[in-house]
């Protein structure tokens, strides 16, 4: 014999259950702010300090000069450009205590007749999962006669390229 | 009360009642919440607060040129020209940011008391830097520090020692410092070549901004002028030139509305200085004292073209009379008679430090 007990009668049950999804829901969205907090800040930083250096060193000291950020991605100097990027980002002013130890590697994208490409121009070490921040800046390389292997299909004259810069704390 | 073996037909049953109640419950519930979420949007972590503070005081150094953008040539003992700087900016324009004046980057530094606002002529320490720069109801504590990437030099500081062990907002800015160019240099010629007793100098301000960009320009209006007039002969009576006028005049009289002005105009800074041989400042009141035997220097403080009324558009000519021919040519200030070097950039770091 089929009667009503240990049952809810269904429009009830599926008012209920919808009241109580939609409530759930409502609570969560409005009382939760998500957000990254500390990370995002540092990771602003990180940021600011890698644009910061990539403008300075594609900023000449004197007036008609070549920026020296033209001229190592010209001549595919890596040894030079490690030495003087992680320099910017390690120089501090001596007031206070700053943690460093950045890492990065460095991609320049370009684009020929095939479409856009790319070619690691240079890395510190080897990317795995750290935390990380991308920083780029268009390098222009006027006259650029590169070697066959150094950006290939990349055609002579006066190039603009993206350079793109990874950066992470060790 | 229950009895075994008893069905109880309502048992197991959600009530109408439960419904509108749980309902009621809810809804409450959901407006609590929207106002609790309301009410912690104000509420911000410690460290987020000073990073973001910091992060913001060194956007206003490096990419904002301050207000009024030439607040460097500010007399600061006066209360009205300190008052009339906003925002400490040390940017040179803010079309160019990280790039900034050393004009500004001095003032800020060295212009300042050692603490509170007793000295004159400098910025209170920390009030001034608290309304100007930082911003804010709260009196934040502050480090700015500030070092070329010259092995040899100095940091420049303002604000209390960086705390080692409470939490503090910092950010470190990579910026260049534009050097402004060095004394131009000009040659009196012979008597027997020149038939010029005045010497011209002129300052086409319209061409010096327009030829080059501002992180590499010669800008007369807002950095000192030094100028060296040397090689100065006797004539065939063995007698040496004496400077008998001095006038800074403005082109074209029409449109600015200029004339000329004596060097002496002035007697407080910013003015005009002229040295004879090094050793004897110019004076218009006694002739036979301005005889030259070596070198006229002629120093222009920053500011003092921007005192008299002159501006971008303006041509200006320093016009100097001798009692005797000294050139045969007028004279440029311009990128060409810079003796050493034209303005340079040079790297340095900032960083700012909130607690």
């Amino acid at each position: 014999m089929v009667t009503d007990d240990g049952q809810l009668y269904t429009i009830e049950g599926i008012a209920a259950a919808l009241m109580i999804v939609v409530t759930a829901y409502l609570v969560v969205s409005t009382t939760t702010v998500l957000t990254q907090q500390d990370v995002h800040i540092i990771d602003l930083q990180l940021q600011q300090l890698g644009n910061d250096a990539l403008a300075m060193m594609d900023t000449p000291n004197k007036y008609g000069d070549e920026s020296n950020l033209s001229s190592l991605v010209k001549g595919n100097k890596t040894n030079e450009f490690h030495n003087q990027f992680l320099a910017y980002l390690n120089v501090e002013s001596g007031s206070g205590m700053v943690s460093g130890n950045y890492e990065y590697n460095a991609t320049i994208y370009y684009r020929n007749i095939s479409g856009i490409n790319s070619f690691s121009f240079d890395e510190s070490q080897e990317y795995y999962r750290e935390n990380a921040v991308k920083v780029s800046r268009w390098v222009s390389l006027k006259e650029f006669n590169p070697s066959p292997q150094y950006i290939p299909y990349l055609e002579p004259g006066n190039r603009t390229v993206l350079l793109e810069v990874q950066l992470w704390r060790e | 009360m229950r009895f075994p073996r008893k069905v109880d037909r309502e048992e197991g049953l959600l009530s109408l009642d439960f419904l509108i109640g749980f309902t009621i419950f809810l809804i409450a519930l959901i407006f609590v919440g929207i106002m609790i979420s309301g009410l912690l949007v104000h509420l911000q972590s410690r460290t987020i607060d000073y990073d973001a503070v910091a992060y913001r005081t060194s956007v206003v150094l490096v990419e904002d040129p301050g207000e009024p953008a030439n607040w460097q040539l500010a007399d600061l003992q006066y209360p009205a020209e300190r008052a009339n700087v906003k925002r400490l900016g040390l940017a040179i324009q803010k079309n160019y940011p990280g790039i900034l004046l050393q004009d500004k980057v001095g003032k800020f530094f060295d212009d300042t008391s050692s603490t509170g606002c007793l000295a004159e002529g400098t910025f209170c320490n920390p009030e001034d830097y608290r309304e100007k720069l930082i911003f804010g109801d709260y009196p934040y504590h502050f480090n700015i520090s500030l070092k070329t990437l010259d092995s040899s030099s100095q940091t420049r500081s303002v604000g209390d020692p960086v705390p080692d062990q409470s939490r503090y907002g910092y950010i470190k800015r990579i910026v260049k410092i534009q050097k402004p160019d060095s004394i131009h240099i000009y040659n009196a010629t012979s008597e027997s070549e020149s038939c010029l007793k005045t010497t011209s100098f002129r300052f086409n301000i319209t061409k010096l901004y327009d030829d080059v960009p501002p992180p590499y320009r010669i800008d007369p209006l807002s950095q000192n002028v030094s100028i060296l007039f040397r090689n100065f002969s006797q004539n065939g009576t063995g007698a040496w030139p004496s400077i008998t006028d001095i006038q800074i005049c403005t082109y074209p009289i029409a449109l600015t509305g200029g004339g000329c002005i004596g060097a002496d105009a002035y007697d407080d800074s910013p003015r005009m200085i002229v040295t004879i041989d090094g050793n004897k400042e110019y004076n218009s009141g006694d002739p036979a004292a301005n005889t030259v035997t070596d070198y006229v220097s002629i120093n222009l403080e920053k500011g003092f073209f921007t005192r008299i009324g002159y501006d971008r558009f303006g041509t200006i000519d320093l016009i100097m009379t001798f009692d005797q021919n000294v050139t045969n040519q007028d004279y440029n200030y311009d990128y060409s008679s810079s003796a050493a070097s034209l303005p340079e950039l040079q790297s340095a770091v900032l960083e700012v430090w909130v607690w």
